[in-house]
């Protein structure tokens, strides 16, 4: 069965991106679809989070084309349907971690559902306990859990989770993995990247493999047919 | 985007008709144009320091339209004309800035005085220096580029905006009286003069502006490939 | 969400922020006392010509106060790389702009409450002039330092050696609206000579800066 690509969530069309003399991504293409995990996986320098960053529109490709939701450019309603775990936390030090969502629930223009939304990701990442404790002086589990509340805070449609599970204790690791299949269930499209790639197994649709900065094996998430895709471009 | 390896003729033929017109400026300035009545010989600078400022202004304008172009059309040649124009431009303030109290000490009996044009002259050249110090700063950042073209324009919008504080400045102030204007009626051998060394400075502008802009498309050039050979090599290795 | 909100969002941050640990705003003040100390070891005003000499005393310790708010604007943005969460929200980048842009302005008319009155003290002067009149000229100065301040800031934030390119960039810029300040000063401290012309000098570089500023700012920070 082939899918038509604008149901696609993010498509991203031969994307290079190059800083100077380095390659940070080489002809990169796939898609990724609603209700669909894919693992972003690879050594050191690979290019994951270059991909994440540039999925994210934090980076502008130096050639080819990223579409998410349909739209090569952030716009506003883009911008809120993408929710990014980056590489840092993304929270202010001084401030406490339910000080920091509501900040940026501000920003996001949650209104009136800002407190009710602030309440139900904090609990859903388990981080009521300490929601009032300035952030410099959370662990770095307890900061991970915090930044993952941020990302999806705007509820959005496509997750970019840049090392989710690091830093994270056993606990942490299977709550946020069930956090993944709810988010699965409700039809988000899911880009993750880890280095443990066995906590990802049993989860992931599909598999995005990178070596410096190129697609080593790109595996389709399932429900697009065949286990090995052609590149995006010729599927439509 | 290969740029020439050999310079072009017609570069050539410039360089010759600007050393013709700088040995024409030469004998104007020096020779030609009387001696100034009050003056006297150490007047004979002003071609060169008036010359000098006027071909500062051309180039921070052409900078300034250039900063503009970088940031509509994001093409790196308009970054590369930019930075060459800045620095040959703080080429001619410099001459300007040094060859004005120069001729101020013998006939004001003073090396500097806070006048509006010599204020303004030199928060201009300061404001470019800084330009390019902003260029040299930020070398590795990936929107430098951006950064110097918005500086640029910020730097340009500024002089007149300096020219107008400082003139109320000194009329706020009795400063030391400066005698006379330049322009009380002058001698159409001196206008000839001073034509002559703009015209004459401006050639050679353009000439160190073209080189220098070469250089940095070459540069750019350099890169780019040294860029294509990386990637090569990764092709191969993959 | 309207624009306002958003900028008043990032000012209510940012005062969170330093209410919380004071290290900016401490060291600011410290310093401009220092400046001021140190320079009234070195003159005290007798005449009217000294007094008109201690208005740029009092704005150079002030532009040392603003070095240190507006280098450390960014930098609380660049701790933990808030700057591309800012980024990644829908919030325009030109309410992030005028967000911070009042946050600095708050954080250096702070440092003016403490300031003048010191500097009056100090250097036993008084206001002769018009006082209201120079409230106006101490904000719209300290607005016209704090918008390219706060572009400058943002430009050079990731830059090796911010603290010292800032000033570079930030004080040519500034010339006109240094002379506006320190003139206008005087006359107030002297009673005599006209303020009303710097006041439409600093009012026309704001209005320009502040247009240009918020022209080019997401140009800037959106980057390559």
């Amino acid at each position: 069965m082939i899918e038509a690509l604008d149901s696609k969530t993010l498509i991203f069309e031969d994307v290079c991106k190059t800083f100077g003399e380095t390659v940070a991504l080489w002809q990169v293409s796939f898609a990724l679809g609603p209700g669909e995990i894919v693992a972003l996986t690879g050594g050191n320098g690979a290019g994951k989070s270059t991909l994440l960053r540039v999925a994210a529109f934090l980076l502008k490709p130096t050639s080819g084309r990223v579409l998410a939701f349909g739209q090569p450019r952030p716009t506003p309603d883009v911008k809120r349907r993408i929710g990014l775990l980056g590489h840092a936390s993304f929270l202010y030090e001084d401030l406490s971690a339910e000080e920091n969502l509501k900040f940026y629930a501000a920003l996001y223009a949650l209104g009136r559902e800002a407190d009710d939304r602030i309440a139900r990701v904090l609990q859903e990442v388990g981080a009521e306990d300490f929601r009032h404790r300035p952030v410099r002086t959370l662990s770095h589990g307890m900061r991970k859990r915090v930044s993952l509340a941020r990302a999806v805070l705007s509820d959005p449609d496509l997750l970019l989770l840049d090392e989710p599970f690091s830093g994270l204790d056993v606990a942490s690791v299977e709550r946020t993995r069930a956090l993944m299949v709810e988010w699965r269930r409700r039809g988000k499209a899911l880009l993750v990247t880890t280095h443990q790639a066995e906590l990802l197994e049993g989860l992931a649709d599909g598999e995005l493999v990178l070596d410096r900065g190129r697609v080593r094996s790109w595996r389709a998430p399932a429900s697009c047919g065949s286990a090995v895709s052609p590149p995006v471009g010729e599927r439509a | 985007m290969r740029t020439e390896r050999a310079l072009p003729r017609w570069w050539f033929g410039l360089v010759g008709l600007t050393a013709v017109a700088l040995v024409l400026g030469v004998l104007h300035a020096l020779w030609f144009a009387p001696t100034e009545r009050t003056m006297g010989t150490v007047q004979r600078i002003f071609y060169y320091h008036v010359s000098s400022a006027w071909t500062a202004f051309v180039a921070f304008f052409i900078n300034f339209l250039a900063c503009v172009a970088y940031l509509k059309a994001r093409h790196p040649k308009w970054d590369a004309v930019a930075v060459s124009a800045a620095e040959v431009g703080v080429v001619f303030g410099t001459v300007n800035l040094i060859t004005g109290p120069i001729w101020a000490k013998p006939v004001w009996g003073i090396w500097w005085t806070w006048d509006a044009r010599l204020t303004s002259t030199l928060v201009m050249w300061l404001l470019y220096v800084s330009y390019l110090l902003l260029r040299q700063f930020a070398a590795e950042q990936p929107s430098q580029r951006i950064w110097a073209a918005a500086f640029g324009i910020f730097a340009f919008v500024d002089v007149p905006i300096v020219y107008l504080s400082i003139r109320l400045w000194r009329t706020q102030h009795p400063g030391p009286v400066i005698a006379g204007g330049e322009q009380s009626g002058i001698d159409p051998r001196m206008f000839l003069a001073l034509h002559v060394c703009f015209l004459a400075f401006l050639l050679l502008f353009v000439v160190l502006f073209s080189w220098r802009y070469r250089l940095e498309r070459q540069r750019a050039e350099l890169a780019e490939l040294r860029a294509r050979l990386h990637r090569l090599h990764l092709e191969r290795s993959v | 969400m309207s624009y306002w909100t958003t900028a008043m969002r990032i000012v209510a941050k940012d005062l969170l922020s330093e209410a919380r640990t004071r290290e900016m705003t401490n060291a600011m003040l410290f310093f401009a006392l220092l400046v001021l100390v140190l320079f009234s070891f070195s003159f005290q005003p007798a005449s009217d010509e000294e007094r008109r000499l201690a208005s740029g005393v009092l704005w150079i310790a002030f532009l040392f106060a603003g070095m240190g708010v507006l280098d450390r604007s960014f930098w609380r943005e660049r701790v933990n790389d808030c700057l591309d969460a800012l980024r990644l929200t829908p919030a325009s980048a030109s309410a992030l702009f005028v967000g911070k842009c009042v946050a600095n302005a708050l954080f250096l008319l702070l440092a003016a409450v403490i300031l003048v009155p010191l500097f009056l003290v100090f250097f036993d002067l008084s206001f002769r002039g018009d006082v209201r009149a120079w409230l106006l000229v101490l904000v719209l100065g300290t607005w016209g330092l704090v918008v390219n301040g706060t572009f400058f800031a943002a430009m050079t934030t990731n830059v090796r050696s911010r603290e010292l390119l800032l000033p570079l960039l930030l004080l040519p810029i500034s010339v006109p609206a240094l002379v506006a300040v320190v003139e206008a000063t005087a006359a107030a401290l002297l009673g005599e000579g006209a303020m009303r012309v710097w006041i439409q000098v600093l009012i026309a570089f704001d209005v320009i800066y502040t247009t240009l500023a918020l022209l080019l700012f997401e140009t800037v920070v959106e980057g390559t």
